[in-house]
């Protein structure tokens, strides 16, 4: 296990290496460039655009460029803002905080409603709950996050506001103050409606991935004897056929763990939280390539401890599955 | 000698409320007892919440040195006050200046500053306050974008640019007299105009060299104008930027105690947080102007000094030159703007009838060859065109940034142009930030362009969009024509204020009217949807809200 764990690390600092260089170079091959792009209806003379690439270093060839972001990487300096000339360390601190809070709360209640919904049809197959399940799950997948997002604080915020129907009012500020890094201190409402928009697009295919699985696995053999020597129903469910049930559902949360990492840029884009999601989307227009980079390395390794995770999960829950070293070479 | 708080009257005006007027004067004689001798300026102001200003994107900057955006200019005039400024109705009047000279031909300008003025830190404002501010706003290591602007001033190009020092004797400061004395490069009769640019403002000794970071502490960017840093500021999606009033203002009060500015990425998110009551006024998602200002009102639009316009290009063959003239003309006289306005604008862009926007000094209506569309005049010059010889071999290209809506604008601009018989279609380049620079090198045929006034003065439009000069630069048109040059050169060279207004007014009809190198559609205004408890919402020409002066009931 030791040595499987220190071999996926070392890959996914490989993947991290080779996915940054590979950014840095576009940045050089894509059309315009950062400072040039400053200028817009007005044009800013050469010389003061001279002024700002010396200052940003983008005077010196390409080679230097990166050299010099991997010096500075190592001591920790992932540069500044080419838009705002802010510290990338910063924005990234500033950032990553409030997209981790969207992403545990949009996890949790994308882990509940698919629980809920999943074992739910499952469970009650062919009944009216399956069937608005069935529904659920096929039409909320179809539809986009900035749409989700935005009919939300209509209904849940302009609506309610029109209606003097405060307490339906669910469209609040961000919380500013937490407890335990994860419980909001105040404003508690705000963070419904963004988590929320988040976790239904994968928990309706989660659910149904849930559904299938344990449908399949109540036909098992194991099953019918389970319930042959009196067990009860809740415990051949929640103990046998649950736990086996959950294997590939799990491969699929993982999966969803990353996407979801994408449907939270949106959202936070959506719903203008202070994360990481609309610095992405507006420092790639811009060629902000410090904060892209910087944005990018946390996304790559977020991405590759998330799958090493999941990998290790499965031996958690199945201890039929053990992770052999020798059999990953 | 205490002051009352807010908090202590307002229970004490409780009281008052429910124990009747004999009870309360004992009460009310007793709290000022216990107050001592009180000093209260007005009751408790109200706080502001806004969130229109940053409703669509971050600011660059909030620091006047650094700021090139409408929106950071914005909080930097709130927090800095500079010589001169321009008022609600366009009036340019003097802010720490009390008044202002000229001699040598407009090239050596004299600004007394008022006395007692302060710095939100209590320092005072001298004329070396300006001094340093300028030095710090226009040296090449903090790489400012708007340090151009620095080069009226005589030597100042060869600092900003990092190739001399600092020309003092250009920029001379006396605080005992209390003046500042500017040499210029060249005539500059619009200077004081000029000088109430942000990037002009005066600076406290503990900013002197700071670097463009400063503004990330709100102890650091410390200011002299109505309102101070409340606390260090989060420019990103989501984030705040709060500004209070500033204790040591030496002008009139803000009204409100607090203005907090919420920053959004998304205009229909800010929208809806304006319509779900968490801020006092919200930006306008596109095409719902008429609803929303039918709904909120309009107390919160107002035409601002900028014009949108198409540019035909002068070296383009079909387009271009003296020998196309009638195609020009008939193109322009083809333009329905009062679609344009009403259609895509929904009235909030009002159709222009020139370059200059109403408002500005100097300002003359219909300097253009029409404000209004002319469609038998535009066949027959079309035909005139024709009957030269000319012919159109491909349909004409109407050139824009793709992804701001200019589509829809280009798309009018060719139905009408169908209905003359003249052939157009869209020619979109990527919405990638590389349109004006490629617009700049002469690649497009006729050009989207819009232009919005850095200072109050008919030569910021004619001058960087029309000179030869300026090719290669803002003539995306690659305009080139001595009759307009020297008329320009001329109203540039004269402190006679009268003159250089006609010869702009001559040059405006000379590039508009007799060239025809441009057309221009609507002239630009800013809308933003305002709570019912907002009673005075001023805006000035240049776009920015004036916040101490918001009444919120």
């Amino acid at each position: 296990m030791f040595t499987y764990t220190v071999k996926r690390l070392l890959q996914s600092l490989i993947v991290v290496w080779a996915a940054v260089t590979l950014m840095f170079a576009l940045f050089f091959v894509i059309p315009g460039d950062p400072i040039s792009l400053k200028s817009g209806e007005k044009a800013l003379p050469q010389d003061i655009l001279d002024n700002i690439e010396r200052k940003y270093g983008l005077d010196k060839p390409v080679y230097v460029q990166y050299l010099r972001f991997w010096g500075n990487l190592f001591r920790g300096d992932l540069g500044y803002s080419y838009k705002n000339d802010k510290s990338v360390n910063t924005i990234l601190h500033d950032g990553l905080s409030t997209s981790a809070r969207l992403l545990f709360w949009g996890a949790l209640f994308q882990l509940i409603i698919a629980l809920t919904v999943g074992l739910t049809s499952a469970i009650k197959r062919g009944s009216l709950g399956d069937r608005i399940g069935t529904v659920f799950s096929v039409g909320i997948q179809g539809i986009p996050v900035f749409v989700s997002g935005l009919l939300a604080q209509y209904l849940f915020g302009v609506l309610p506001f029109q209606l003097h129907w405060e307490w339906l009012n669910f469209f609040k500020p961000w919380p500013q103050s937490w407890h335990a890094g994860v419980i909001p201190g105040d404003s508690w409402k705000g963070i419904i409606l963004p988590a929320l928009v988040v976790a239904v697009v994968d928990a309706a295919f989660i659910a149904r991935m849930l559904r299938s699985s344990l449908l399949e696995v109540l036909r098992a053999d194991y099953i019918r004897t389970a319930f042959a020597k009196g067990l009860s129903a809740r415990r051949v469910w929640f103990h046998h056929a649950l736990r086996n049930a959950l294997i590939p559902v799990v491969t699929v949360y993982g999966t969803s763990l990353i996407a979801i990492f994408g449907v939270a840029v949106q959202t936070e884009k959506v719903f203008s939280l202070p994360g990481m999601g609309s610095t992405i989307a507006d420092s790639a227009l811009s060629q902000d390539a410090p904060v892209v980079l910087g944005l990018a390395i946390v996304v790559i390794a977020f991405g590759a401890v998330v799958n090493l995770i999941v990998d290790l999960s499965y031996a958690l829950i199945d201890p039929r599955i053990k992770i052999d070293a020798k059999a990953v070479h | 000698m205490t002051l009352v708080s807010a908090d202590y009257l307002r229970m004490v005006y409780m009281k008052v409320q429910t124990l009747g007027k004999r009870s309360a004067a004992v009460i009310a004689a007793l709290a000022l007892a216990v107050g001592g001798n009180v000093v209260v300026a007005h009751a408790a102001a109200p706080a502001y919440i806004d969130c229109q200003l940053f409703g669509a994107g971050e600011p660059d900057f909030i620091d006047p040195a650094l700021t090139s955006t409408l929106v950071g200019a914005n909080v930097a005039t709130m927090l800095f006050d500079g010589l001169t400024d321009t008022d609600a109705n366009g009036n340019l009047y003097g802010e720490v200046a009390s008044k202002w000279t000229t001699k040598d031909g407009a090239k050596t300008w004299t600004f007394t500053l008022k006395k007692g003025l302060k710095f939100s830190n209590g320092e005072a404002v001298l004329p070396s306050s300006f001094v340093n501010g300028w030095k710090r706003s226009m040296d090449s290591k903090l790489a400012s974008e708007v340090a151009y602007h620095g080069d009226f001033i005589l030597g100042m190009n060869a600092y900003s640019t990092g190739k001399g020092a600092f020309p003092s004797s250009s920029v001379v400061a006396d605080d005992k007299a209390m003046t500042l004395t500017v040499k210029m490069e060249n005539p500059t009769a619009d200077w004081p105009s000029i000088v109430g640019h942000s990037v002009f403002s005066p600076i406290p000794t503990s900013m002197i060299g700071a670097s463009g970071k400063v503004e990330e502490d709100g102890t650091k960017l410390v200011g002299n104008g109505p309102f101070m840093l409340d606390k260090a500021i989060t420019k990103r999606a989501g984030g705040e930027v709060v500004i209070v009033p500033n204790p040591n203002y030496g002008g009139k009060a803000a009204l409100l105690s607090k203005v907090t500015f919420k920053i959004s990425s998304d205009v229909n998110a800010a929208y809806n947080a304006f319509a779900s009551g968490q801020c006092d006024n919200g930006p306008i998602p596109a095409g719902r102007y008429a609803e929303l200002l039918g709904k909120w009102g309009t107390k919160g639009v107002k035409t601002t000094l900028g014009t949108d316009y198409w540019g035909f290009n002068w070296e383009d063959p079909t387009v271009g030159g003296t020998k196309n003239k009638y195609l020009r003309s008939a193109i322009s006289k083809a333009i329905d703007r009062n679609q344009i306005s009403t259609v895509i604008y929904q009235g909030v862009r009002k159709p222009a009838s020139g370059l200059l926007p109403p408002g500005l000094p100097g300002y003359t209506p219909g300097q253009g060859i029409t404000s209004t569309r002319d469609l038998d005049g535009a066949k027959a010059d079309y035909k005139r065109w024709l009957d030269l010889g000319n012919k159109t071999p491909e349909p004409i290209r109407l050139s824009y940034n793709d992804g701001a809506g200019w589509d829809k604008v280009a798309s009018i601009i060719i139905a009408n142009l169908k209905e003359v018989g003249i052939p157009a279609k869209l020619d979109p380049y990527p919405a990638d930030g590389t349109y004006f620079s490629k617009m700049r090198k002469g690649q497009g045929q006729i050009i989207r362009a819009g232009w919005f006034a850095d200072y109050p003065i008919a030569d910021n439009f004619l001058y960087p969009l029309l000179h030869s000069k300026s090719i290669d630069g803002d003539n995306l048109e690659r305009y080139n024509s001595p009759v307009f040059d020297a008329l320009i050169d001329s109203a540039r060279s004269t402190t006679n204020k009268s003159f250089s207004q006609s010869q702009y007014r001559r040059a405006e009809i000379q590039a508009l009217r007799n060239d025809v190198v441009i057309t221009q559609t609507v002239n630009r205004g800013i809308a933003t949807v305002l709570a019912p408890s907002i009673a005075t919402f001023p805006i000035t020409p240049l776009g920015m809200v004036v916040y101490d002066q918001i009444v919120k009931n």
